[in-house]
């Protein structure tokens, strides 16, 4: 599947951010997480309305502790596909 | 600062990066030196190791033929520079902190070859049988049992009463490498016992996939309902926690955690509930089961790998039974081969390993169609199932499968092959069997536990009350009445 934008999200401890480099956005649930970044992408200027975009929210994996890192290669990368 | 080079994308992502990969070029490379003996070159017999000793300029033997006039102290300094070279190699690529790695692991294999030696003292570690080979009267029976023992024993010590010194070792105890190198290794062994019965490595792998299916079953469910239920835990915790227990420990509380889109600290605290709760399972089974299943080995063997999480653990513990079991049927004057009860084990939990990528995609399915429905339209790409994939599990049907095919296509070579074997599967698994069982000692904190209230009650339930008797009746529905083949 093919993205035509990459966010790259992170946790806190109190919300997920979300940033490449048009946005950066925070919630703390996922799904206000989307709904921020959709209306961020609406925003930025670089698409009609009604547009459909398809990112790739892709985990830095950084956000867990080094000791945890091998365990598994990464946290999660999801494709949301989103009507502007 | 954000930044997108940290998010794994390609297949091929992590192949130089992450401890799962590095014990696969670390367990290979040895397994292809190994080799070299089809060529009447032993390139690996220069690895020495303890055995049992009363005399102490008699406890150290060198493995290979090739390498008997070669001083064991110069035997045990090849085994060091070799090692420390490679593994700071993967430290290197892994972008660790080489100098602390270095001390880390100079000091940790001293501390290990000095375990392992103390370990097999004739006291310790001599079978009845031996007393009089060794003029003494007494001796606990341990086999290499005590080495191992012993090696967890100084290890907690470590990790729970210097926690600054704990805390430099860090950077170097590794349980998840040593072990994951030491099961390539294992692949070598299986290997080898394939040469001499293969119809029953077929069964043991066979009834120990139908196992671990059913046993994910069973397993599961049971535990997300007692979480949420009993505990009234949150829908994440439950499915993070239950994996946990349920699954293989960190690696599937962390795919879970991924696959539901968890907050990281649900993964992590379950994480440190796996690594603590695991320490007494360890000490608790091997002597239960020895006590009470010293008619059925592989079934023992069998259950840890359903019981006990994460693979270091599983094969610490497979490997204290194996010792335990073995040594009480010498005992008994049966005498079983070493290796098969640990083989057990291991390949229960390899199978439990291989399930979690399909289970973490199957969950991440659920969750974003059925639990969590944001605005877009969510896709799981079906690359989640090859990077939760455990790759140290590639080495190890790569060492299995290049001595059945051996067997099978060169039989004549088979005598060659053992020798490089010999030492690949014997002294050098044996090394890295020692160095988990310390490193694990050495990052297990008990006082992590403090104020992990519920979700930690519910992990303990699970994992002492619901699993181990499940998996017991498991384990016998199908592997009840194999027994150990015997040694040569």
């Amino acid at each position: 599947m093919r993205a035509e934008r990459e966010v790259v999200l992170i946790h806190n401890g109190h919300h997920w951010l979300a940033e490449d480099n048009d946005i950066a956005v925070s919630a703390i649930t996922l799904a206000e997480l989307e709904k921020n970044i959709k209306t961020a992408l609406g925003a930025c200027g670089r698409y009609k309305k009604g547009e459909t975009v398809t990112i790739l929210l892709g985990v830095d994996t950084r956000i867990m502790p080094a000791w945890i890192r091998p365990y598994q290669s990464h946290y999660f990368n999801r494709y949301v596909t989103l009507q502007l | 600062m954000i930044q997108n080079g940290n998010i794994n994308r390609k297949w091929y992502s992590g192949m130089l990066t992450n401890e799962d990969w590095w014990s696969v070029w670390l367990g290979l490379a040895m397994v292809i030196l190994g080799l070299f003996s089809l060529a009447g070159l032993d390139l690996v017999g220069w690895i020495a190791s303890p055995t049992t000793w009363l005399d102490p300029a008699q406890g150290v033997v060198v493995s290979g033929e090739a390498y008997k006039g070669l001083n064991p102290v110069l035997s045990i300094i090849i085994t060091y520079a070799v090692f420390t070279g490679l593994t700071t190699l993967g430290a290197v690529a892994m972008k660790w902190d080489v100098k602390k790695y270095f001390l880390g692991f100079t000091i940790l294999f001293v501390l290990t070859w000095i375990i392992w030696y103390v370990g097999h003292n004739a006291y310790l570690a001599a079978m009845s049988t031996q007393h009089d080979k060794f003029g003494i009267s007494w001796s606990l029976s341990m086999g290499g049992g005590a080495s191992y023992l012993l090696a967890l024993a100084v290890g907690l010590i470590i990790g729970n009463l210097f926690k600054g010194f704990a805390g430099f070792l860090q950077e170097a105890a590794k349980p998840e490498w040593f072990i994951k190198t030491a099961i390539v290794y294992l692949g070598v062994k299986l290997g080898i016992k394939c040469m001499e019965a293969s119809n029953y490595a077929l069964e043991l792998a066979l009834t120990g996939a139908a196992a671990t299916f059913a046993a994910y079953l069973i397993f599961w469910p049971l535990c997300y309902v007692t979480c949420r239920k009993l505990f009234k835990l949150p829908r994440e915790w439950s499915a993070v926690l239950s994996s946990g227990v349920s699954i293989c420990g960190v690696s599937a509380s962390v795919a879970t955690g991924g696959a539901i889109r968890a907050k990281p600290i649900v993964p992590v605290v379950s994480a440190i509930m796996v690594v603590v709760f695991t320490i007494f399972l360890i000490v608790a089974l091997p002597p239960i089961y020895t006590a009470t299943l010293s008619n059925e080995p592989i079934v023992a063997g069998s259950a840890t790998g359903m019981t006990v999480k994460t693979d270091g653990a599983d094969a610490a513990t497979g490997a204290i039974l194996d010792e335990m079991m073995v040594a009480k049927a010498a005992e008994q004057g049966q005498y079983w081969e070493k290796g098969w009860i640990l083989t057990a084990s291991i390949m229960t939990k390899i199978w439990i390993d291989m399930f979690i990528g399909v289970w973490a995609f199957i969950l991440a399915i659920l969750w974003v169609g059925k639990v969590e429905r944001g605005p877009g339209q969510s896709k799981v790409p079906k690359s989640e199932i090859w990077f939760r994939f455990p790759k140290f599990v590639i080495g190890y049907l790569i060492a299995w499968f290049i001595y059945i095919g051996i067997a099978a296509f060169a039989p004549d070579l088979t005598e060659s092959a053992k020798i490089g074997a010999a030492s690949v599967q014997g002294p050098m698994r044996h090394l890295f069997f020692m160095l988990t069982f310390v490193a694990i000692g050495v990052i297990t904190d008990f006082s992590k536990l403090k104020g992990l209230g519920r979700p930690a009650l519910s992990y303990a339930v699970c994992q002492f009350i619901i699993i181990p008797p499940i998996a017991l009746i498991i384990a016998y529905i199908f592997h009840s009445g194999m027994t150990v083949p015997g040694a040569n």
